[in-house]
């Protein structure tokens, strides 16, 4: 690696917590009491560095201070302590609509969009044609903004911002919104720049894009650099530490039975219990003497369960899924957040479900492990882990988890 | 951040107009009359005042018609500029959060977008004044100085409203407050000389006054505006918005710890 382009040292950032709005005629009477005001670290201690054509993700739950940490970078918002230190201008991958208005064309606004990113318009001219193309908007290029879809709205944000020539680049979590094709096309670009030199600060509550795509990552506690280091390490300590928060925060007391036998509280069923989740059930097309469903490759499985509030606290909160082979090697995860769905919590009983097309996995045990997490990710709120067996019988044989449904044949074709 | 590079200089030009046309493009586009609506409102107001002030108190000033129009569009300029000024950082977050955007030009942006309806409602007045019978004179030259003059002034209380707004929550009701005070105190539709000494003397701190004294010695009696007030206008003015400038540079790296 080269030189650091990018460097954050001893970053500390205190915000203060208000316990109204402060007001100037308050401030000129006197009735602003330093009691009222609490301050807090948003961010302290954090130093790393990032070289040219590196990508750096960085981890954590809301909260844990890595929007200020990108303000930091961008140089939008002046640390307390420590500084920060970029060999080029930092450029943003943040809102990308920021500026823009509904009632103008695309065009007028691609225009406005540049300018607001630090081109020159005589640059935007000379762009011009590949930004439409890369977005491709087409024609609708001239029709006004209010007329586009949130697809198109991003694609041409995107597009103005990646013909910005970043040579650092700073990205807040809008790799996970738009169509799958431009997601891809976007990330194959975001490679390719990478390749001749940009570097990058990754954002993204994905923990796969951050394992697939960075070269190192931070994970970002209270404000605190927990741990910096490969990207895999680094979402395995942060899942350990959502795992232990969640663990500390499991009652003791007795809580509404899930209906699942094999679920012990604080053993495979952790989290705060602010909001349970129960009678799961999984069906497929047959089921074994014990009741555990059975699929033959290409079967659909439906998954079904009921969430209820019992802290009537929380608005929202995200489902989680993952299913993991018997020996523990994971199949997949996922959860309604990273499949674009919000869940807003009521009170009484909400059903849940989710129906799997197929599956094509290997042969084999299965177990599924179901969970409702706290808005913000800080913690589980009812995770229940592998407790959801299920079994795949006659696909054919190989190894690794996936088995793409296939066919031989060894005459012409 | 360095310093100012003929880039970025011209890159905060480009900005300005980009946003001021944006401004412009999504007020009137849309409406069938367009720009057309610029001038209702200072019209509206205009009869208004005419028919009460001229025609039922029978006030007793010269061409009243294009006097009361002048006083209002540049009231109209100033009051709307800095009432949108107030709120163009704590409502923009999205913009103050980009890394490579000079905050510092929103503000002027927003007050160049309410100069538009200002020079759209300059022909309008000419043809108040022809109809009047005043008579402007070479001293024509000297209204784009007096419009400088304002923008400068107007320019400084902008800074202060908009930084000031952001981590105070009340300034937005202060200053509407003050803008409603302030549309009495300035002569719009009456003149200074029907008030008693000490109110004239206490007006002559506004400095609207001098400005719109400047504006009528152009265009309604063909003089030249009174130089040495105005002149203290603009270098009180020019202090004003090195001092407004210097606060919202200051406080600029603190927006987003209060929006």
């Amino acid at each position: 690696m080269t030189a650091p382009v990018l460097t954050a040292e001893d970053l500390g950032k205190r915000f203060k917590r208000r316990e109204g709005p402060t007001t100037l005629l308050g401030t000129f009477a006197g009735r602003f009491s330093p009691a009222a005001t609490e301050a807090f670290w948003a961010l302290r201690h954090v130093s790393f560095a990032v070289a040219e054509g590196e990508m750096l993700g960085v981890i954590g739950s809301n909260g844990s201070g890595k929007t200020t940490l990108l303000r930091c970078l961008s140089q939008v918002l002046r640390p307390d302590e420590g500084h920060v230190s970029a060999a080029h201008p930092v450029n943003g991958l943040l809102d990308l609509n920021a500026g823009m208005h509904n009632e103008l064309t695309g065009r007028e606004n691609l225009f406005i969009s540049g300018s607001i990113l630090g081109l020159l318009m005589r640059e935007i001219h000379d762009r011009y044609d590949s930004i439409v193309d890369f977005a491709e908007l087409g024609h609708a290029i001239d029709q006004p903004l209010r007329t586009y879809s949130a697809g198109m709205k991003l694609r041409l944000g995107f597009s103005v911002a990646i013909h910005a020539d970043p040579k650092i680049l700073l990205v807040d979590e809008v790799l996970a919104v738009g169509d799958l094709a431009f997601q891809t096309k976007c990330l194959d670009r975001i490679r390719e720049m990478k390749q001749a030199g940009m570097s990058i600060v990754l954002i993204s509550h994905d923990l796969g894009q951050i394992e697939g795509m960075c070269d190192r990552a931070l994970w970002l506690r209270r404000g605190a650099l927990e741990y910096e280091g490969p990207p895999r390490d680094a979402v395995a300590a942060y899942r350990a530490g959502f795992d232990a928060a969640s663990a500390a925060l499991t009652p003791t007391e007795a809580v509404p039975d899930a209906g699942q036998d094999g679920l012990r509280l604080g053993d495979n069923r952790i989290g705060s219990m602010g909001a349970v989740v129960s009678d799961v059930r999984l069906t497929g097309p047959s089921a074994d003497p014990g009741g555990i469903p059975v699929l033959r490759p290409g079967d659909p499985l439906r998954l079904t369960a009921r969430i209820s509030r019992r802290d009537p606290a929380l608005a929202s909160a995200h489902f989680h899924v993952g299913v993991a082979a018997e020996d523990g090697t994971r199949a997949f995860e996922f959860n309604s957040a990273t499949d674009g769905h919000e869940i807003v919590l009521r009170d009484g009983d909400q059903p849940v479900s989710l129906f799997f097309d197929r599956l094509d996995l290997a042969p084999g045990r299965y177990l599924l492990t179901v969970g409702l997490l706290e808005a913000d990710w800080t913690h589980a709120l009812d995770l229940h882990r592998d407790a959801y067996p299920f079994e795949i019988a006659d696909g054919p044989n190989g190894t690794g988890p996936l088995s793409p449904p296939r066919n031989w044949s060894f005459g012409e074709v | 951040m360095t310093g100012l590079t003929p880039r970025r200089i011209r890159h905060g030009i480009e900005l300005v107009w980009a946003l001021v046309s944006r401004d412009q493009k999504a007020r009137y586009r849309n409406t069938a009359l367009g720009l057309v609506w610029a001038l209702v409102h200072p019209l509206l107001f205009l009869c208004v005042f005419y028919f009460l002030f001229a025609l039922v108190l029978g006030i007793q000033i010269e061409h009243y018609a294009a006097y009361v129009f002048s006083g209002v569009i540049a009231w109209t300029w100033f009051q709307a500029s800095i009432a949108e000024a107030t709120q163009c950082i704590s409502s923009n977050p999205g913009l103050v959060a980009q890394p490579r955007m000079p905050v510092a030009a929103i503000v002027v942006a927003t007050v160049v977008s309410n100069l538009v309806p200002f020079l759209i409602s300059l022909p309008p007045l000419l043809v108040l004044m022809l109809i009047e019978g005043a008579a402007p004179g070479l001293s024509l030259v000297a209204l784009p100085a007096v419009i400088v003059i304002q923008f400068t002034m107007m320019l400084a209380v902008c800074y202060f409203a908009a930084a000031l707004n952001v981590p105070f929550r009340d300034v937005q009701q202060i200053i509407f407050s003050l803008l409603l005070l302030g549309y009495f105190a300035t002569p719009i539709f009456y003149d200074t000389s029907m008030l008693s000494e000490g109110a004239q003397r206490l007006l002559a701190l506004n400095p609207m006054v001098h400005v719109l004294d400047g504006y009528r010695a152009i265009l309604l009696h063909g003089a030249w505006p009174d130089w040495s007030t105005l002149g203290i206008v603009f270098v009180l003015s020019l202090v004003g918005l090195g001092l407004g400038l210097t606060v919202f540079q200051m406080g600029r790296l603190r927006f987003l710890e209060e929006i």
